[in-house]
């Protein structure tokens, strides 16, 4: 009895032991911790309670996304209820989701995906969003662009496609980025000034604007892509917001992809294609390659491939505003186009035979140039333009396609006119496969727009291939195309020319200081490239940088060449002139240069050659001490300069009579003898620096020539001031004190008056000494 | 039973015969005593020849029929025979040259009056000083009856709110070292912790400022008072500065004396002791799950990058757009690793046990004790990895040579391998880790976790990994830290004492001690590359650390005492010692990496030494006592001391200082008009003053020393410059201490015990204080400035409500209250810097306030809406601009909005700044204390230990951090409650999150909390098995108890557990930063003696 009872007693501690660990708290029980009776559930369960969503969120089920729209991520939804997905499965042909999900799972993969958002966006977001400012904006602020950011990130994306690529010749796997989706707010309407209903249903004519509806204290509404959104505006849930929609959003897709599934704009996808490049991401290869390599398809030219304007989803701002507009000529417009502008004669005569970088120039005019979408009221206002500042000259009610795709507008067209570019002053380079190399300058010098442009003239020089060659330049095949090459002697080969000597080269051909070339008299035209000049003597035409050999007495080579306007034929598109200027073919055998050599300092430093007719005044300079020894040029500023140099004769004539010169004597072989004092030296220095203007004390843009319009007193580096005169047919010159009356130019036949223009300055070669 | 022992005791009489020579004549005979009336041999019993001055001579025992043989010494003259057993009646004969000699010895028990006046021997202390003569405050404990019933493996974990005025808090890892304060934090940047003193010896506990090569770190080195709970008789505490002067400066901050058992006159008693312990460790906070977690990050990062504007957020869009560690894509390689719900926690905590057992013999005759304990604890962590081992073996002897002298040796032998985590982080890194991530590979085909541990560092959403074996680190796979890692410190510790007590003639005794302790601490570390997914080249990869320190320290003590009453009245006590003490401490560490594994880490075969150190220091001391105690007619008592004391830490013109204390005592209960009284209502009353100065020298060798280091050549001579400014006039940090109590008991049962005490600090000690860079100086190492006083009272109460045989109840009680003020504020005190910025409270020392104040902003919730960001004048209007447009509210440098924290702007210049800073309350406690009872009712017990600390302040880190939002780290589940939209401020306080911007969780009281608790520290149930049945199994006593401990809480504090570590230096803020909380505990265990 009494061990029972000491049982018992154990059994009672042990009871106590057992009961000690329930004793235990348990903080998950404190209301601090609890999970909040106030959540208001995620979009899922919102979608839930409501009841008539079975379908979407059935396709939410099946495409595996339930964790994320059920709380994981931050999203914001668009949910079409039962009616409008039952109506779109019809459509399609399918009576259930299921049934389309057995048959196309990627679609509705696609489907669904373009329905959920990325991250929260509550209806200010949607009506102007502010990727750059932020929740700061002020209103201010966001009155810039209101409304323009417009596109937003969803998860819907075709994975991974496999594709042909030409450059490796074979098959890559291409990886497709998530879409984006349109939300036309009526802000953007309003920024743009143009009318909500007419743009947005002359895209989506079978949904209804009702954009203008707005919520208490918002500024404005929105459709969402080819929806309408239901009056309970942003539901919030707790995993972001919720929009109910009227229809079931149709996932968009790329440009191209929309181009190459038209079989009426096959010529133009093909064109375009030509220029598609893959290029291989390494980040993307890591993340999702799972062993193969991925490649994005982008494009030489503007990549309408790319899901996104950029390809960074850092470029929030970018990838929220920028689209492209591409106007796209269908296969009968191409045709018609083609056999308008080029003719057997230009030396083309199919689009085969179309050089890759007149292709490239040719759909890039279809190409407009804002990045923002273009809607059809601003096209008929004419704001819209090519990607070369011409405005896009069609009927929007007359185009036959309209498309919004995920990464830009498509407008397709029956009828083309003749882009701005080919009918422009250079348009010979792009229509006569013998300008072909002057293309290649053009388009490597980067001025084919300006020059393109309708709101200047040009008179434009073309050479022809054979100029090119003289010059040692032509056209070499490189890795993706082809290249205008230069021979050096230093390397042995022909090498690539830079773009600043394509410029110089551009400019030395093109001027728009002049409407046309005279055939008669003396004209100078300034060029492009300043202080560089085309001499127009009775009907021929050479450079500056020619004209200046003329004064080597040994120079027995052609200065001077036969020019002649080259025009369209009577079957140009536009007909007529070329749309911006004159053009013209000239018959040198090079091209002409820019000036190049020695500097007028160094020329007229180091004249020991008595035959040159500014010896006497180079050895003057030397006995004034005005000529550094060691470096061989004058002693003077460094700023460009205009020298007025008397001839051999005028000096011999009058030695006497230059200052510090009384000791000097002129031989009439011109020898000058005799020596000079240190007083002497300085007097004649003074003298001789009267002679100079330059620019840093008087400033001048161009050289003088008789109508240059650069006449009056200027200051020299001496004590004398010149006064120049120009009387539109002869320049004269004196000391602004003297009364002795003008020296005239020293006239031959060979020197016309006219400047010898170097880089430094130039100078003019007159009949007396100045006193 | 007897029986299966005699061959140690027989091993012992050999020991004690040590001194018997060869003799030819022989003594022989038997001893008996006298059962039920026939004569039984007695097994053991000792047999002597003593002298006429009761010198031992030779000596012999019984054998198993009772038989002796003792040789007789040559001096046969004057001789006598002493028979002695435990037990029986010791009697003593004359010697008369018998050759046999047969004696019957009689039990004890008629000899109950003896006894009792052995019983009422006076308690001494070191100093000779009884109770009755003392005037200081000390309280003294037993802790046979807090431990035997409690399972602690620490002697800090017993006495928690067991002493009036000493705090202690302690950490919830095994060995994880523990706050002790007595009466408050006394110094700024000297140490604040008290001395401890082990059977009169002082145990060196400090670690050396200039203890800092790599290896160390406070817990691996740390004080663990190396000496198990059950070895100890008692505690001590000693609180003020007369009572503490006898242990010299080093007893400044408080003196715990703790006296181990030892070995009592006695038949051989065994004890037996075992426990079990469960360990329950709280439910953690609860954390997001995997979804949430995601979900969170999410809104966190987009609304930082809405925030900014997404076009300056490319930090975020990376997050947002490119991380797919948080953005759902089944196409992504480590999707199924980054799509899980894993409770990280739970993959490092686990349920723990630990075993205590403990062994014990003691017993002795008239001239020899002994005590020979052995000890084995093993105890689990909660957090998988950690645990402590230690085995300890203590061995006391005390042999009396001669009535005059008396030798005692100790010898203690401990050694704890305490087995931790690679990183002290594990816990924390787990916490912040986030959910959707798995700790395993997972199968892409079964969908199932596969052996290999996921260690995706690199882009990872939370980084690489960052830190240091041993250290604190982040971005690691837990998991895989706390399989693979270990940072193992085995401390053996050897500690031997000589003691030797002489009584001259005149009443003069000599007392004194050498004492040896060797320390030898052993760190064996491997961070497993599994862990932190590290380049395999990276000073990181399997990184294994090896160290090796080796502590000697020497101490001695030479004591003469004093103590004649002249004229029966006039009690002289005198007591003059010296005391000298040497430590010496060699160390060395080195780190390898790209060991193999953690088992082929040799630093000289196959890895990379990334690095090496060693060290050495010395330091010494000596210090000289000399007190003088006067008592009149027991009834008046004057103590004074005097402290002369050198350091070799101090400056040459202060190395020696002196500290002299008084004391005054007046027992009201010897007063003679209690004398005629038959039950005087005042069983015991003192009144008590005393006033004492002491001194706290920094810790560390030869700080005083100027240095030079070398600049190589300048103008092409060798050079030198110098680092460390000469400190001659260094001076030590003197307290200065009133106390005043008094000690009552009524009745003989009720007592009261009352102290107030006025501690003033001056000449604190400031480390590392900066001066003028024209001094050629940036710091000076150390620096006498400042004072600090401490004021308090402590109350103690013990009731013995009932007594009879078979129910006892008593009470105890006891409360303490401490006030900490800076008096005068350090002349140059370099204020903390404060940084505006999240988390960060201001740091200020401010005269007149406590030391430990908190000081940051007042929280008011959030902004719901755009009306409510408006800023407002102090009548509540809101204020324009000049453009005539409100004002946003700012917190700091960024605009509020709805959904960010509100602070209350108190200079309403519309900007959440510095200047808005309030004082919001302190780490404090008012009130410490801890009550009991204890009920017993026949052989059943049941003891209750509360403790309480009131009144103080935490500032709750943790949940600061599991609420903040900011960062990547997972959060508490308090987040689902966040604002989201306009309207939510009516339900929550918690703001919207925000990640890596805005002001959203600034130091403000939102996160400062009243961690006042009470808590129920031990219940515990004893049950003592009736005697009768337990002889017949040879059996004296049987105890089985059930504790719980730390079972209740009784707090508001948010967090997991009011009880948070204290900052090692008082200028640090209280924080809780959940470590490891306190585990609750049942324990279930017998206590066996035989």
């Amino acid at each position: 009895m009494k061990n029972w009872k000491n049982l018992l007693r154990l059994m009672g501690v042990a009871v106590f032991c057992a009961a000690l660990p329930s004793c235990i708290e348990d903080i998950s029980n404190d209301p601090h911790y609890a999970i909040p009776e106030t959540l208001k559930g995620s979009a899922y369960e919102t979608l839930q309670e409501k009841g008539n969503y079975t379908i979407f969120l059935k396709g939410i089920d099946l495409v595996g996304y339930q964790s994320i729209v059920d709380g994981m991520s931050s999203l914001t939804v668009m949910a079409p209820d039962d009616e409008a997905f039952a109506s779109y499965l019809k459509g399609r042909g399918y009576s259930s989701i299921e049934e389309m999900y057995a048959k196309e799972p990627n679609e509705v993969k696609k489907l669904i995906g373009f329905h959920l958002v990325y991250y929260g966006y509550n209806w200010d977001k949607f009506v102007n969003f502010r990727p750059n400012e932020g929740d700061e904006a002020t209103e201010e602020e966001r009155m810039n662009m209101a409304g323009y950011y417009y596109k937003f990130q969803t998860r819907s994306s075709d994975g991974m496609t496999r594709e042909y690529d030409p450059a490796q010749k074979d098959s890559v796997d291409v990886w497709h980025l998530e879409r984006f989706i349109p939300v036309f707010s009526s802000k953007m309407f309003e920024t743009k000034g143009i009318d909500a209903k007419y743009n947005y249903e002359y895209f989506f004519p079978e949904t209804k604007w009702t954009g203008n509806y707005t919520l208490e204290n918002k500024q404005g509404g929105f459709n969402i892509a080819n929806a309408s959104v239901l009056n309970e505006g942003d539901v919030i849930t707790d995993n972001g917001y919720l929009y109910y929609v009227d229809k079931v959003i149709r996932p968009m897709e790329t440009i191209y992809t929309e181009l190459k599934n038209n079989e009426d704009y096959s010529t133009f996808f093909q064109l375009y294609d030509g220029y598609s490049r893959f290029e291989k991401d390494v980040t993307l290869t890591t993340n999702f390659g799972k062993g193969k390599d991925l490649y994005l398809h982008g494009s030489t030219l503007l990549p309408i491939a790319y899901e996104w304007p950029n390809s960074s989803y850092r470029a929030v701002d970018v990838n929220s505003r920028e689209g492209f507009n591409i106007f796209a000529p269908s296969n009968a417009a191409i045709r018609n186009f083609f056999t308008n502008y080029w003719t057997p004669s230009s030396g083309y005569t199919s689009f085969e035979d179309l050089d890759q970088l007149i292709v490239s120039y040719f759909i890039q005019q279809t190409f407009g140039k804002e990045l923002f979408i273009a809607f059809p009221e601003e096209i008929k206002k004419g704001n819209v333009l090519t990607t070369f500042g011409t405005p896009i000259n069609i009927d929007p009610d007359k185009v036959t396609w309209r498309q919004i795709c995920c990464n830009g507008v498509l407008y397709g067209m029956d009828d083309m006119n003749a882009p701005a570019i080919f009918s422009s002053v250079i348009g010979s380079a792009f229509r006569d496969r013998r300008f072909l190399p002057y293309l290649y300058a053009l388009d490597g010098s980067d001025l084919v727009l300006s020059l393109a442009s309708p709101n200047a003239s040009f008179v434009a020089l073309i050479p022809d291939t054979a100029q090119f060659k003289g010059s040692l330049m032509k056209l070499e095949n490189i890795t993706g195309g082809r290249e205008l090459q230069v021979w050096s002697e230093e390397a042995g080969a022909y090498t690539s020319i830079g773009s600043n000597a394509l410029q110089n080269l551009v400019n030395m051909h093109i001027s728009t200081s002049a409407d046309v070339l005279k055939k008669e008299g003396l004209q100078v035209v300034e060029t492009n490239v300043a202080f560089n000049y085309w001499y127009i003597v009775d009907g021929k035409i050479t450079t500056s940088s020619l004209f200046n050999q003329q004064l080597n007495p040994t120079w027995n080579s052609e200065i001077y060449f036969d020019f002649s306007p080259l025009e369209f034929d009577e079957k140009s598109p536009n007909g007529g002139l070329w749309d911006n200027g004159r053009a013209y073919v000239y018959t040198s055998p090079k091209l002409f240069e820019t000036s190049t050599g020695d500097p007028l300092r160094r020329v007229l430093a180091v004249c020991n050659d008595k035959s040159y007719p500014y010896y006497l005044f180079s050895q003057l300079l030397v006995k004034a001490g005005l000529v550094s020894e060691q470096q061989l040029t004058i002693a003077m500023s460094d700023a460009r300069f205009i020298a007025f140099v008397p001839s051999n004769e005028a000096i011999k004539r009058g030695i006497e009579d230059i200052p510090g010169c009384s000791s000097f004597s002129v031989d009439d072989d011109y020898t000058l003898s005799g020596t000079i004092s240190s007083a002497n030296k300085t007097k004649l220095a003074n003298y001789l620096r009267s002679y100079f203007i330059t620019s840093d004390l008087s400033p001048f843009s161009v050289y003088p020539y008789p109508g240059s319009g650069l006449k009056g007193t200027f200051d020299t580096s001496g004590t004398n001031k010149l006064v120049l005169e120009d009387d539109g047919v002869s320049l004269a010159v004196h000391f602004a004190d003297s009364e002795n009356a003008p020296v005239t130019l020293y006239q031959t036949e060979k020197y016309h008056s006219l400047p010898f223009a170097y880089s430094d300055g130039c100078f003019l070669l007159i009949n007396d000494i100045l006193k | 039973m007897k029986r299966y022992f005699i061959v140690l005791m027989v091993l012992f009489s050999l020991w004690e015969g040590a001194t018997a020579q060869a003799q030819n004549k022989v003594l022989t005979g038997t001893v008996v005593e006298i059962i039920d009336g026939s004569k039984e041999p007695i097994l053991g019993a000792n047999v002597v020849f003593v002298d006429r001055s009761d010198r031992y001579l030779t000596g012999a025992i019984t054998d198993l029929d009772g038989n002796y043989n003792l040789a007789v010494p040559s001096d046969a003259g004057n001789l006598r025979v002493r028979f002695s057993y435990i037990g029986m009646k010791t009697q003593t004969l004359e010697y008369t040259g018998q050759r046999v000699l047969d004696i019957t010895m009689s039990s004890e028990a008629g000899q109950l009056d003896e006894v009792q006046i052995v019983a009422k021997v006076i308690e001494r202390n070191d100093m000779g000083i009884s109770f009755l003569e003392q005037t200081s405050a000390t309280q003294k404990v037993s802790m046979s009856e807090i431990v035997e019933g409690t399972p602690v493996s620490s002697i800090e974990e017993a006495l928690q709110g067991q002493l009036a005025g000493v705090d202690i808090v302690v950490g919830g890892d095994p060995g994880a070292r523990s706050t002790i304060r007595i009466r408050g934090i006394n110094s700024l940047n000297a140490s604040s912790e008290p001395l401890i003193v082990v059977n009169g010896i002082p145990y060196s506990v400090d670690i050396d400022d200039d203890f800092n090569f790599a290896t160390a770190n406070d817990e691996d080195f740390g004080a663990l008072l190396n000496i198990a709970p059950s070895d100890i008789e008692s505690i001590e505490v000693l609180k003020d500065a007369a009572a503490t002067a006898i242990y010299g400066t080093k007893g400044a901050n408080g003196v715990l004396l703790i006296n181990t058992k030892q070995g009592s006159k006695g038949k051989t008693r065994f004890s037996f002791s075992t426990k079990f312990t469960a360990k329950f460790e709280p439910n953690p906070i609860p954390l997001l799950d995997g979804h949430q977690y995601v979900s969170l990050m999410q809104d966190a990062i987009w609304n930082a990058a809405n925030a900014k504007g997404l076009t300056s957020a490319n930090n975020e869009l990376n997050l947002l757009y490119d991380t797919y560690d948080i953005n759902y894509n089944p196409e992504w390689m480590y999707f199924d690793e980054y799509n899980c719900d894993t409770r990280w926690l739970d993959y490092v905590r686990q349920q723990a046990y630990t075993t205590d057992n403990t062994f014990s013999i003691d017993g002795g005759g008239d001239k020899a004790t002994y005590r020979l304990s052995l000890g084995y604890l093993n105890e689990m962590g909660t957090t998988v990895g950690t645990g402590l081992e230690r085995f300890n073996a203590n061995y006391r002897m005390a042999y009396d040579f001669s009535d005059r002298l008396r030798m005692n040796t100790e010898f203690a032998f401990t050694q704890t391998d305490k087995q931790g985590n690679a990183t002290t982080s594990v816990r924390s890194e787990a916490q912040r880790k986030m959910p959707n991530k798995s700790p395993y590979y997972i199968d892409d085909v079964t969908g199932e976790p596969l052996p290999t541990y996921f260690n995706r560092q690199e882009e990872d959403f939370q980084g690489a990994f960052n830190g240091s074996l041993g250290g604190s680190a982040r971005n690691f796979n837990p998991v895989a830290m706390v399989d693979l890692g270990f940072n193992n410190v085995m401390q053996r510790e050897e500690r031997i004492t000589f003691n030797a007590q002489y009584l001259f003639p005149f009443d003069l005794t000599y007392k004194g001690y050498v004492s040896m302790n060797m320390k030898t601490v052993k760190t064996r570390g491997f961070l497993p590359q599994e862990a932190t997914g590290v380049l395999w080249t990276g000073n990181n990869a399997n990184l294994s650390k090896d160290a090796y320190s080796d502590n000697l320290s020497l101490m001695t003590e030479q004591k003469l005492l004093y103590n004649h009453t002249f004229a029966e009245k006039h009690q002289v006590l005198a007591t003059g010692l010296v005391r000298v003490k040497q430590n010496e401490n060699y160390s060395y560490s080195s780190f390898t990496s790209g060991n193999p594994s953690s088992g082929l880490s040799d630093p000289v075969a196959g890895s990379v030494v990334t690095s090496a150190g060693s060290g050495y220091s010395k330091t010494r001391s000596v210090e000289a006592i000399g007190q003088f105690n006067y008592t009149f007619d027991g009834r008046y008592v004057a103590n004074a001391t005097i402290n002369h004391e050198g350091n070799s830490a101090m400056g040459k013109s202060n190395r020696f200082a002196t500290f002299p204390a008084f004391g005054l005592a007046w027992n009201i209960h010897r007063e003679h008009w209690f004398d005629d009284m038959e039950n005087p209502w005042l069983t015991e009353g003192k009144i008590r003053l005393s006033l004492g100065w002491s001194g706290n020298a920094p810790s560390g060798s030869s700080l005083y020393l100027g240095a030079y280091q070398t600049l190589g050549e300048f103008m092409n001579m060798a050079a030198i410059y110098p680092v460390r400014i000469q400190l001659d006039k260094l001076k030590w940090e003197v307290s200065k201490e009133w106390n005043y109590g008094f000690d009552i008991r009524l009745f003989d049962k009720v007592g009261f015990t009352f102290d107030y005490y006025d501690k003033y600090t001056s000449d604190l000690l400031l480390s590392n204080v900066r001066i003028p860079s024209s001094t050629g100086y940036s710091t000076i190492r150390w620096y006498n400035s400042g004072e600090l006083s401490n004021r308090g009272y402590e109350f103690r109460i013990t009731y013995d409500a009932i007594n009879t045989k078979i129910w006892k109840l008593n009470f105890n009680f006891n409360i303490s209250h401490n006030e900490n003020k800076v008096e005068k504020l350090p002349v140059n005190m370099t204020e903390e810097n404060y940084t505006f910025g999240n988390g960060n409270y201001a740091i200020r020392v401010v005269e007149g306030d406590p030391i430990g104040s908190f000081y940051g902003y007042r929280y008011l919730g959030v902004y719901d809406n755009k009306e409510q960001t408006y800023a407002r004048d102090a009548a509540g209007n809101i204020m324009y601009d000049y453009k005539g447009l409100p004002i946003v509210m700012k917190n700091g440098t960024t605009t509020a909005f709805p959904g960010d924290a509100k602070y209350d702007d108190i200079n309403h210049d519309g900007v959440i700044n510095e200047y808005d800073i309030v004082y919001l309350g302190n780490s404090n406690p008012v009130f410490t204390g801890g009550a009991g009872f204890t009920l017993k009712y026949k052989d059943w017990s049941l003891t209750t230990f509360f403790y309480d600390r009131l009144g103080q302040k935490i500032i709750n880190t943790a949940r600061m951090n599991l609420e903040s939002m900011y960062n990547t780290n997972n959060q508490s589940t308090a987040v689902l409650n966040r604002w989201r939209s306009e309207g939510d401020a009516e339900h929550t306080n918690i703001p919207r999150a925000l990640y890596g911007m805005g002001y959203n969780y600034l130091g403000s009281d939102r996160f400062v909390e009243d961690a006042s608790f009470i808590r129920l520290k031990t219940l515990s149930l004893n049950y003592n098995l009736p005697k009768k049945s337990l002889e017949k199994l040879g059996i004296n006593r049987l105890q089985v108890f059930v504790t719980g401990y730390d079972l209740f809480t009784w707090t508001k504090y948010s967090g997991q557990d009011p009880e948070v570590s204290l900052p090692s230096r008082a200028t640090a803020l209280a924080q809780d930063n959940s470590t490891s909380p306190v585990t609750k505990r049942a324990a279930v265990g017998i206590n066996l003696n035989f």
